[in-house]
């Protein structure tokens, strides 16, 4: 196992805070494979990323555990958590705008990870650093090193962080909505060169975006996060076949697909704040499909042969269709059970 | 770009001429003749020293007339001619300047070292004790006037302890130095607060931004990322603040001066002032205001410059 | 003559604001119970003062503080408690003096500038930015030069070293209160123009205004003595803080340090607990608002 979520629930300081932003959240990432993590802005797929660089805020408390090829990053003494940041684990941000230092050239940016954390001679550093920029498909390297980040295009300095986040031959890619602010060309391209660099090194990545088609399409597998919890985690193709969360459902029909006849169909209401706690399921007030017991029921993970779900009517779906499989006594209780709520 | 530099050199001269003519045309506002006024000292009053002043001043001509030739005069290194030293103003001002510049500059670095390295603490430290003993500390040193200060100063560490000199200049460099250290940390209590109080901020922000963080994550120690990132690009808005309150300082060191018995520019204005020598008090009001204009429209035009991305805009223009 | 602008004011606001979150209630309590002594102290100076304060007694000069003279005599053998207490009235009326005439002058530019906007308002940036080209008290001492030393012209100066810094802020006051519906109201009703001012833009500033002046005293206060201290202000035998400064510094070389260090103290005292209460009341004034 290369990255290894358990149960890992972290809460902010604040006054306003009434809910952890991470609760309970498990996810895992093998060598070589993509794994997706899904959800709106807000729902805790970014914390998750930066929880495995403890790149926390400060005062924030936080339970369970993420290991990274065995190293406990919670527990990590401070020389370890420097060679897990600085060689084995490498996270590629949103914007390159905002990524690289606006005042420092784009060389700088490429060479202060092996200079500063890893002590590479300068010279090296430099080598490897052009290189690393025509690997990742970056025309007249020389010159760019030596330009500031704001004569760069989008794609351009996107194709700048990659180069400096592969620079030292990580385990583990996390990159966190890497292309979402790139137009969709350049956004291929990227996804491309990530894909050929993966394949190539075989380096774990674990791919966050709101984009549901895209990491359906990109990934191996997908976890669907909402308010802090992984609600669903499934095989990419059997995400679309058979979403089992009704949020996942939503978000599907939230944007239905070139080759979809649906009108996109918005889900009601809007992601909750940190200020909102839940004594049920989070999602059960903005849920089509809740039933009573929905906003009394605390959420938990029901294995699937894929993955997982967390909603009480899959839950009980599944129970009932296996009672009444095996034919049972007990499936005309549970059914009456059913009914009568 | 030069249209900028020139509106801006334009506002400046525009300005400058305003204050100019108000320094020139206050002697006309006192009650009374004009040259009742310049003589001066009324208990020593001769024919032939009214009649200097009228060729002085040129009070026989119009009044722009007048402010024409002292403007110009001033401009060509005439600032007149002093009563009470019967010399020109000019060499009063160049043989005192030398005191007064070293203790700006003294000052000048005492409250940026100090004043960075304070702000860049408590930023560092944001949040805990350290950060509430600076700003506390640099706050109520910043609600002492300079003079209480180096009253305070000369009673602690110059008569109690006998550390430093109380007067005079000193010998050499190191002696320089050594008197000029109290005078000198009593004229930059007040910048410091100011000074520290902007570092903080300014690095406060950086703290939060992206590329801060991806350093971070990068496994870059700490002291690296703060030098490169949340120091380097903080110091636009600290360098800027630093010069204009060194500008500033130069009306600071009247007080500064006067307090610790140094003869500087500063101490020549009280002195003209209490000695009813208006030439003088112009002519120091003038280049001080020339002065301190020079250096913040200087450094209204050379910030910019510290931010790559401004120099390419301007390039571009 | 610090160096302290109108920026140098407010960034020290924001210093003492934070002072106060973490100093917590003490410091504000402690500070408001010595300016209520300090105002007191003026009020009934007589009675409180144990001595006559230019009692000149020069069989005892520069005493030592003791249970004759508590906090010891001066180079003419006055008491200097006594004098500190008489000086409090001269010390605290005069920068009061100072910002009522700035605040006159300053709120009615502002709130003309605001209202009028056009050549109104540019002449007041103008006016601004040449008394801006004066750094710290120089324009003060221009004046000085011409109309001669003294508390009046000391006072009169600083008011209207002071008015383009209250003109200033009242301006941006004004302009976003003008732009509330009310003042609309007020004009479509054909209410004149100076009325709104009078009646209801300038009251409805005022809180705003007040908070602003009350952090102004405290650098009104310490550019007097300033002036004072340079001999430009009040004049023997005046026992106005910064005066003493002056007139016991020719002690201190003696290592007499008693005569400028007490009043030197009362001042700092005064100006820190000032800004530190006054802040406060800046705050709860503007969040009335």
């Amino acid at each position: 196992m290369l990255l290894d979520i358990e149960n890992l629930t972290v809460a902010l300081p604040g006054a306003e805070t009434r809910r952890p932003v991470l609760d309970e959240v498990a996810l895992t990432v093998e060598p070589g494979e993509v794994v997706g993590l899904v959800g709106e802005s807000g729902s805790g797929k970014s914390t998750t990323a930066r929880a495995v660089l403890r790149l926390l805020p400060e005062g924030a408390s936080v339970r369970g555990r993420a290991s990274v090829g065995g190293t406990d990053v919670l527990a990590a003494s401070p020389a370890e958590l420097t060679e897990l940041r600085s060689r084995r684990v490498s996270m590629v941000f949103q914007d390159p705008r905002s990524v690289l230092n606006p005042v420092r050239r784009v060389g700088d940016f490429l060479t202060e990870r092996l200079i500063l954390a890893l002590g590479t001679p300068k010279a090296e550093a430099r080598a490897k650093a052009l290189d690393l920029m025509t690997e990742v498909g970056l025309n007249r390297p020389e010159e760019r090193f030596r330009q500031y980040p704001h004569e760069m295009s989008g794609g351009m300095l996107q194709r700048v962080v990659l180069a400096a986040a592969l620079a030292t031959e990580p385990e583990l890619l996390l990159a966190d909505e890497a292309t979402s602010a790139l137009d969709a060309t350049t956004q291929a391209e990227v996804l491309s060169v990530l894909r050929d660099l993966r394949e190539s090194r075989g380096m774990g990545v674990l791919f966050i975006t709101h984009d549901l088609h895209l990491a359906a399409a990109y990934c191996h597998r997908v976890h669907v996060m909402y308010a802090g919890r992984v609600v669903e985690s499934r095989e990419a193709s059997a995400l679309f076949a058979d979403p089992r969360h009704p949020y996942t459902r939503g978000l599907i029909a939230c944007n239905p697909g070139l080759d979809s006849d649906l009108a996109p169909e918005p889900i009601p209401g809007s992601p909750p704040s940190l200020s909102t706690a839940f004594d049920g399921c989070p999602f059960a007030p903005r849920c089509p499909e809740a039933i009573d017991a929905c906003t009394t029921w605390r959420p938990r993970t029901h294995a699937l042969p894929d993955g997982g779900v967390a909603c009480l009517r899959a839950e009980r779906e599944d129970v009932v269709t296996e009672a009444v499989d095996a034919g049972t006594e007990g499936a005309d209780t549970l059914r009456r059970d059913e009914e009568t709520r | 770009m030069i249209a900028h530099v020139l509106r801006r050199l334009g506002g400046m001269l525009l300005t400058l001429a305003v204050a100019s003519a108000l320094i020139f045309g206050a002697m006309y506002a006192a009650p009374g003749d004009p040259v009742s006024f310049l003589v001066g000292d009324p208990e020593n009053v001769t024919p032939e020293r009214i009649a200097a002043v009228r060729a002085e001043y040129n009070l026989d001509q119009p009044l722009l007339v007048q402010y024409w030739l002292w403007l110009t005069g001033a401009v060509t290194g005439d600032l007149g001619t002093s009563f009470q030293y019967n010399a020109a103003v000019g060499d009063l001002i160049l043989t005192r300047l030398p005191t007064t510049v070293s203790l700006v500059a003294y000052a000048a670095v005492l409250f940026t070292v100090l004043g960075i390295a304070l702000g860049a603490l408590s930023a560092v430290r944001r949040g805990r004790r350290t950060d509430s003993a600076v700003t506390a500390g640099t706050t109520l040193a910043a609600s002492i006037p300079s003079f209480v200060m180096a009253i305070a100063l000369i009673s602690l560490f110059g008569v109690r302890l006998g550390w430093f000199p109380v007067t005079g200049l000193g010998e050499g460099f190191i002696g320089r130095i050594h008197h000029l250290t109290l005078p000198a940390i009593a004229l930059a209590t007040g910048a410091l607060a100011i000074v520290s109080r902007v570092t903080r901020q300014t690095m406060v922000e950086q703290f939060d931004l992206e590329h801060v963080s991806a350093s971070r994550a990068s496994g870059v120690a700490e002291r690296h990322v703060v030098r490169r990132h949340v120091l380097r690009n903080a110091l636009g808005p600290v360098v800027t603040m630093c010069g204009l309150v060194t500008a500033s300082m130069l009306s600071g060191t009247v007080v500064i001066e006067s307090a610790f018995g140094l003869s500087g520019i500063g101490a020549l204005l009280v002195d003209a002032i209490n000695n009813l020598d208006f030439p003088v008090v112009q002519a120091v009001l003038l280049c001080m205001v020339v002065a301190y204009m020079g250096v913040t429209t200087l450094i209204d035009l050379v910030h910019p410059l510290l931010d790559p991305r401004v120099r390419l805009e301007r390039n571009r223009v | 003559m610090t160096a302290q602008s109108p920026t140098g004011a407010v960034t020290m606001g924001a210093g003492i604001r934070d002072v106060r979150r973490n100093g917590g209630r003490g410091a504000l309590w402690v500070s408001s119970g010595f300016l209520v002594a300090v105002v007191l102290a003026a009020l009934f100076a007589p009675v409180v003062a144990p001595a006559d304060p230019n009692a000149i007694d020069f069989g005892n000069i520069w005493a030592p503080p003791g249970a004759d003279h508590w906090l010891g005599t001066d180079q003419m053998g006055r008491d200097l408690l006594s004098r500190v207490v008489h000086g409090a009235r001269e010390s605290l009326l005069g920068p009061l003096a100072l910002l009522v005439l700035a605040s006159v002058l300053g709120v009615a530019m502002g709130t003309l500038a605001a209202w009028r906007r056009g050549w109104v308002d540019v002449l007041l940036a103008r006016v601004t930015d040449v008394m801006y080209a004066f750094p710290g008290l120089l324009f003060v001492v221009l004046v000085i030069a011409v109309f001669g030393s003294g508390m009046t012209t000391a006072v009169i100066a600083l008011g209207l070293a002071f008015t383009p810094i209250i003109a200033k802020f009242t301006r941006s006051v004004a302009l976003a209160e003008c732009s509330k519906p009310y003042i609309d109201a007020y004009r479509v009703q054909g209410v004149s123009g100076l009325v709104i001012c009078l009646r209801y833009l300038i009251p409805n500033m005022a809180p705003a205004l007040l908070g602003y002046l009350v952090v102004l005293f405290g650098e009104g206060l310490m550019s007097l003595a300033t002036l004072s201290f340079l001999g430009f202000g009040a004049q023997p035998p005046s026992s106005e803080w910064g005066l003493m400064v002056q007139e016991g510094q020719s002690a201190l070389i003696q290592g007499v340090l008693w005569p400028a260090l007490v009043p030197g103290a009362a001042i700092a005292l005064v100006v820190v607990a000032f800004n530190i209460v006054g802040v406060r009341v800046a705050d709860r004034l503007n969040s009335r608002r």
